[in-house]
């Protein structure tokens, strides 16, 4: 990777109770605003693209690796740099590992899934031990074994399948449960024109918001997808949506934030008004594109 | 052989010849209390030969001291004092009277002893009694035919004589010797061939100047070389059985009309004691024996002085014959003499009737000599009253049945009567007499020991030397281990962990969970496996639960006293550290030893010393009992943690009792309970740990506290300095070796009188300790 | 505060890492429950406060049904999160807003550049909150023995930078003259208490251990406030899952690591049958905030107490009652003024 990005990866280990960047850590924690909407501990992603930037947060990577107490630890992956160049397409292939692993998510300590064991196999136990201890004893930031850091996180993303999964997706804003898979395959799809078309873009994997505060956090936003990802989200829907949401629509920001109570779990949505329009979109846009000479973005 | 029945008188049926068997017993009894008095009274007897070894060893250091010039004039003086007392020859005397006690005591019959003048009709009185003829007592006439005596035991089992032989020496000794020195002669010849060749003894000239009493003993000791040749064959010691029959030529002189011949056969003189043994008619005591007494009066050189041994030795009661016949139907001087003799026998027995019985052989005798004989013992001897010294008894001594009626019933009447009396006046009498020697001995030394120490300057010298080391001695160890003991006391104070005993407990923590890890003990398939089929069996988990969790508790007890390791290192540490400053101190007494062998020989020296040192041995041996045990020391307090693993434990909001596990029978039932119990084992162990741990000083406070109760017994108690002196006198010369030996040798005489006065003391204290027990 | 029927009440947390912050919310909101039952006044977690909780007790309901439990499970705080609990009546609600973040962050060396500002941010709420809430591992405590053991527990206890925190939130205080509630919870108490299905009573040594290790944080306090009224410390020991109870403990030495250098603590809990979470001791502590807001009744004072509760007594009748009837709620034998 060249000097115009940057990956940055955080873990804790026996040698740290405390979650560490490895090394160098980014200038700012813009997922931070998210911090009431989702469970940093738990799968989350913040992935902003504006002017041809992107800057990603993945958290709640399950590593195989384990703390003092025998409790699963974690890596929080965060990289930044331009789109539509090599460094978004390798931030692609992570996100969809990611958002794959979603599927096995639940209650309960994490357990690994893919791009946790590839990490895992690029970031071994004595590797990061040694990096927590350097970083514990030394002030400097990139010597010794975290100096590597940036180039393991490369390898260990190289390592993931090239199949990302990805449906195509045609609208602004998008919202579904993790246990979908059509939401999935259409979160990968918005990703890639993110990052692969350079659009700009946020996508948002929450695991503690639900609908009602989908205006709240994306409600500015020129471009949203959101994945509801929290345990109980095996909720599985795929919508489009109509942002923003009406003024006094539950969750909107006049209205004291009101307990909510999660949706019983519905099965993959049949043909309804949106649906169809989405079905049309989709035979728009591949016509469009075939006039264009794209290929297939899932082909 | 003629055996004992032949010559028996006419045999009477046992019940018409039996007697009171109240006699028979009361005369066992007797006797058997004397076996058990003999081992005390050997004890006794050896104790004091024992110090008259010692009073010898002391005569001869004090005869070393007066030859060295320096011995100062008191000192000299006072030895002088000491050996005035005569002390050994007290003890002499005490040794004999005890002797004669002790023989007393070891007489496994009673013993009758049969004396008189010749010609009274003693041996006659030996037959009827015995049952015996002459050829085992002759009887003569007008002659004395006894030349052995004899003595007589009464035996239902055997009919036989044996005869004890002398060797040359012995009758060089008891034979010769005495008419050597009658006819005041030079000694004997030494050897047998010698004494052959003096056939030249006394030629006929010598003899007719001698005087008449003179000449009978100068001829006898002439026919005693002469006849050599007939018994010289005999001289060869040993004893021999002879038959019955053939018993007389070895107990009675040649008759008149052997004498007559030239060469005289006298194998009796060969002889030195005669034991017959046969059935005695009429009489039913065991243990009755009749000792035949030579004649008093007889002209046997040195025979007085035996006679008086030999009562005193061996009866208990002594018949006195006489007869009252033409001439000796009155109490002659020879008598009085006799009675004299007798009284000096008596010895203890403080009443003369209880030892003598005048015997009147009246058998065939006139009325009036015998009312003569009667009257004059009455006037002469009984002070006019009869029985008032001695009783008087007429038998006939041809007459068995008159012997037995008149003479005998009445002597064993007596003896059960009175025997045992006797037997208490000699026994008091010699225990006085040995108490007052003791006495005089113990003052007799004390003397003698105030004069060394006061006379003996030097010696003051070296005891100042000796005090002054024992006392560095003392400070400096009072100094080593008054920091060894602030070592300890910082150890327990301060709570600097003791990395042993955390890893003993942890290891034991460990063995525990280990053991909860792989299903206590027999896997965790094969438990849940058991306990399922006992829970069938069962139909109940409760009984199986509560018995896994018993063994759990025990388990986890078991696996802590491992711990106890760890205390025995301590306390051997502790050990070592005072052997080692002790070692320091007492030089070479330890030597060769450290550690615990180190108190050990300590402790046994302290106890083994010349001067013992019980104080100090004492502390030393307790602290050699010094134990730190998990049991005891940590145990009760760990329990608790333990009380968990119960089956049913209290409740202590409501106070009622809960079962804490209770599973449905089945495999999951099981599994549970493999769950639960390990957890809760787990959960005690961990506890027991932490509790342990809570107390991890245990060990450094108790060995504190054990090494301040040494220093405290061994150097600050009030008998501690006296007992360390004694203890570097007793080990004076282990401790500083070479350090005293100077001052030795000037002092080595009167050191040595020191020390054989100190042995004295130490037998009578061993006679008082004795005697105390 | 909000413009319309709400105002929020700040409470700050200062615990260190992995102490069981979450638990311990969820406790106070279980309990708070309990006390407001049957009366009108309800108490909820707002916003995602829900579905964290749910979060958290769902992950219990895990560890608990396997019938062993290891708090470590529920992992550790990775950024601030703000529990808001509404205690309402129709409209009208205080919102009790519970900042918190990862204990690692009280020690500048492993926070992180990149979160300094959100810190200024936490730094800024502690300040404002009249309550300072110091969540305490009772098993690191109680279950250490050892001398290197208990340097271990005061060093995962981050004393140290707990006491420089509440110095700080202390001279805040006294600068504005505004009373303060120092409530310090000993969590995960089942262990040691008899009282709520436990058999050994330990409570003494766990209150002297609490004092002896808190002696500092106290002090500084005190020393800070020793000009101002309304300073009150409490302990409040709180059972925070009420059915597990310690097992054993680890104290492990780090893999080559030196003599001095911290040891690591596990500890493994057993789950008592039958495995339902009941927790003991936390709603003294609601009971002990409306105490302080009922006490500022009488504060001529014109800070945010004062203020609470003038809009309390401005036609909020029935949330001022049950927060009158909630402070006169006896709190206990398990509490104890410090």
């Amino acid at each position: 990777m060249g000097s115009d990005h940057t990956a940055y990866l955080m873990t804790a280990g026996l040698s740290s109770d405390d979650y560490r960047f490895l090394g160098r850590a980014p200038k700012e924690a813009f997922w931070r605003r998210y911090a009431d909407y989702t469970s940093f501990e738990r799968p989350s992603a913040v992935v902003f693209c504006k002017d041809g930037a992107f800057r990603a947060y993945l958290s709640g990577i399950a590593s195989a690796r384990k703390d003092r107490t025998k409790t699963p630890l974690r890596y929080t992956l965060v990289m930044e740099g331009q789109a539509r160049t090599p460094a978004a397409e390798s931030l692609l292939f992570a996100l969809a590992a990611f958002v794959g692993d979603l599927v096995h998510v639940k209650p309960g300590p994490l357990s690994p899934a893919s791009l946790g064991e590839a990490l895992d196999k690029t970031f071994p136990e004595e590797f990061v031990e040694a990096a927590l201890s350097h970083l514990r004893d030394t002030d400097s930031k990139d010597t010794g074994p975290l100096a590597e850091v940036e180039s393991r996180i490369e390898k260990a993303i190289a390592a993931l399948p090239r199949d990302t999964h990805a449906a195509d997706c045609h609208v602004r804003f998008f919202c579904g449960g993790r246990a979908s898979e059509s939401a999935r395959a259409t979160l990968v799809g918005y990703a890639e024109r993110l990052l692969i078309d350079g659009e700009a873009g946020t996508i948002l994997i929450v695991n503690l918001a639900s609908r009602e505060h989908l205006e709240l956090m994306g409600g500015t936003e020129p471009s949203c997808g959101v994945l509801f990802a929290g345990e109980s989200g095996e909720e599985a829907h795929s919508d489009p949506l109509e942002w923003p949401p009406k003024k006094g629509f539950p969750g909107s920001p006049k209205g004291l934030p009101r307990a909510f109570a999660l949706r019983e779990v519905q099965a993959e949505p049949g043909l309804s008004i949106p649906h169809l329009g989405r079905i049309i979109l989709r035979a728009l846009r591949s016509v469009r594109d075939f006039f264009l000479g794209r290929r297939p973005a899932n082909s | 052989m003629e055996n004992a029945e032949s010559v028996a008188a006419p045999s009477e049926s046992p019940r018409e010849r039996g007697h009171n068997p109240l006699i028979r017993e009361a005369i066992a009894h007797v006797i058997a209390r004397r076996r058990e008095q003999l081992p005390r009274m050997e004890a006794k007897l050896e104790a004091w030969r024992i110090l008259d070894r010692r009073l010898e060893d002391l005569e001869i250091a004090l005869d070393d001291m007066l030859l060295h010039p320096s011995t100062p004039v008191e000192l000299r003086g006072a030895v002088n004092d000491f050996r005035h007392r005569e002390l050994r020859h007290r003890v002499a005397e005490c040794v004999s009277k005890l002797a004669v006690v002790r023989g007393r005591m070891s007489r496994s019959t009673v013993n009758i002893g049969v004396s008189g003048q010749a010609r009274v009709g003693k041996s006659t009185l030996l037959q009827s009694i015995a049952g015996l003829g002459e050829e085992q007592i002759p009887t003569g006439e007008g002659i004395p035919v006894t030349a052995v005596r004899s003595r007589i035991f009464h035996s239902t089992t055997h009919a036989r004589a044996t005869v004890t032989l002398h060797t040359y020496a012995s009758f060089r000794r008891d034979v010769l010797a005495p008419y050597h020195r009658e006819l005041g002669l030079s000694e004997p010849a030494d050897s047998l061939d010698a004494f052959r060749r003096a056939t030249g003894i006394l030629p006929d000239e010598t003899l007719a100047k001698l005087a008449p009493s003179q000449r009978t003993l100068a001829k006898r000791l002439r026919d005693m070389v002469r006849a050599l040749p007939s018994y010289e064959g005999l001289l060869v010691g040993g004893e021999r059985e002879i038959p019955l029959a053939e018993l007389r030529s070895y107990v009675a002189y040649p008759s008149k009309e052997q004498e007559d011949e030239n060469v005289v056969a006298r194998p009796y003189l060969a002889v030195r004691d005669v034991r017959i043994e046969c059935a005695f008619p009429r009489v039913d005591v065991d243990g009755l024996a009749l000792i035949d007494l030579p004649g008093l009066g007889e002209l046997a050189a040195g025979a007085e002085e035996h006679h008086v041994h030999g009562l005193r030795h061996e009866v208990d009661v002594v018949l006195l014959v006489k007869r009252p016949v033409e001439g000796m139907a009155y109490w002659s001087e020879a008598d009085g003499k006799a009675v004299d003799l007798l009284d000096r026998a008596r010895g203890a027995i403080r009443r003369r009737w209880d030892f003598v019985f005048l015997v009147s052989n009246q058998g065939g005798a006139k009325a009036s000599l015998v009312d003569a004989m009667l009257g004059s013992i009455r006037r002469d001897v009984n002070e006019g009253q009869d029985g008032l010294h001695y009783q008087v008894l007429g038998c006939d001594a041809k007459d068995p049945r008159s012997v037995y009626e008149d003479l005998l019933a009445p002597v064993l009447e007596h003896l059960a009567n009175r025997l045992a009396a006797m037997d208490a006046e000699v026994l008091v009498d010699a225990i006085e007499q040995t108490r007052t020697a003791r006495d005089q001995v113990r003052l007799g030394i004390d003397d003698l020991m105030a004069a060394v120490r006061e006379h003996a300057p030097e010696m003051q010298a070296a005891s100042e030397e000796l005090w002054s080391r024992v006392s560095r001695i003392q400070k400096d160890l009072a100094v080593d281990l008054g920091d060894l003991v602030s070592d300890l006391l910082r150890d327990a104070r301060v709570s600097t962990e003791d990395t042993r005993f955390v890893a003993a407990v942890t290891q034991a923590y460990g063995r525990a969970k280990t053991c909860v890890d792989e299903g206590f003990g027999m896997g965790k398939d094969a438990w849940i496996e058991e306990v399922l089929r006992t829970m069938r069996r069962d139909k109940n988990s409760t009984p199986v639960a509560a018995r896994e969790l018993n063994r759990a508790r025990v388990y986890i007890s078991e696996q802590f006293c491992e711990i106890d390791r760890y205390f025995d290192d301590r306390v051997n540490e502790l050990w070592n550290r005072i052997a080692q400053i002790t070692g320091k101190h007492f030089g070479g007494l330890f030597a060769g030893a450290s550690g615990v062998s180190a108190l050990k020989l300590m402790a046994k020296l302290l106890d083994e010393a010349s001067e013992p040192c019980p104080v100090l041995s004492t502390a030393v041996q307790n602290l050699l009992r010094l134990e730190i045990r998990y049991r005891s020391h940590l145990h009760p307090r760990v329990r608790r943690c333990l009380d968990t693993l119960n089956l049913e434990v209290k409740d202590p909001e409501t106070g009622e009792l809960r079962t804490q596990v209770t599973v449905e029978t089945s495999q999951q039932g099981a599994e549970m309970l493999q769950k639960r119990i390990s957890q809760l084992v787990q959960q005690a162990a961990w506890q027991s740990r932490k509790a342990l741990l809570e107390d991890a000083n245990t060990a450094a406070l108790v060995l504190h506290a054990a090494a301040e109760q040494f220093e405290d017994s061994f150097i600050r108690s009030g008998d501690s300095e006296r007992e360390f002196l004694r203890l570097g006198r007793s080990y004076r010369d282990e401790i500083w070796p070479g350090v005293f030996s100077g001052l030795d040798a000037k002092n080595a005489r009167i050191a040595k009188v020191r020390k054989e006065c100190k042995s004295v003391l130490g037998a009578l204290f061993a006679m008082e300790s004795d005697e105390a027990a | 505060m909000s413009d319309e029927g709400n105002i929020e009440f700040k409470v700050a947390i200062l615990g260190p890492r992995r102490v069981g912050k979450t638990s311990l919310i969820t406790a106070l909101l279980s309990e708070s429950q309990k006390l407001l039952a049957g009366t009108p006044v309800s108490i909820a977690s707002v916003g995602t406060t829900e579905a964290r909780i749910a979060q958290h007790k769902n992950d219990l309901r895990g560890s608990l049904l396997a019938g062993e439990f290891h708090p470590g499970a529920l992992g550790g705080t990775q950024a601030p999160f703000t529990f808001t609990l509404s205690m309402s009546v129709n409209k009208t609600a205080i919102v009790w807003a519970i900042l918190d973040y990862p204990g690692g962050w009280l020690d500048a060396r492993t926070r992180g550049s990149e979160n300094d500002a959100e810190w200024e941010r936490c730094k800024r709420w502690i300040s404002e909150s009249p309550v300072l809430l110091l969540p305490v591992d009772a098993s690191v405590l109680m279950e250490a023995t050892l001398k290197r053991e208990k340097i271990t527990a005061q060093h995962l206890l981050q004393i140290g930078q707990t006491e420089e925190m509440a110095r700080e939130w202390a001279k805040g205080r006294a600068v504005a003259k505004q009373p303060g509630l120092v409530v310090i919870a000993p969590v995960k108490c089942e262990s040691y208490f008899n009282d709520n299905g436990g058999l050994v009573d330990k409570n003494e040594e766990l209150y002297r251990r609490v004092v002896q290790a808190y002696k500092p944080v106290i002090d500084a306090v005190r020393q800070e406030m020793s000009g101002t009224t309304g300073l009150s410390i409490q302990y409040h020991p709180v059972d925070t899952f009420g059915c597990v109870e310690l097992q054993s403990a680890e104290w492990r030495a780090p893999d080559g690591s030196s003599e001095q250098a911290p040891l690591l603590f596990s500890a493994t809990y057993i789950v008592r049958p039958p495995g339902q979470p009941n927790p003991k001791g936390a709603g003294g502590i609601l009971v002990s905030i409306c105490r302080q807001i009922v006490e500022a009744q009488s504060g001529k004072g014109r800070g945010f107490l004062s203020e609470l509760w003038a809009w309390l007594t401005g036609g909020k009748r029935r949330l001022r009652q049950a927060v009158e009837d909630l402070s006169a709620v006896p709190l206990g034998n398990r509490v104890r003024m410090l």
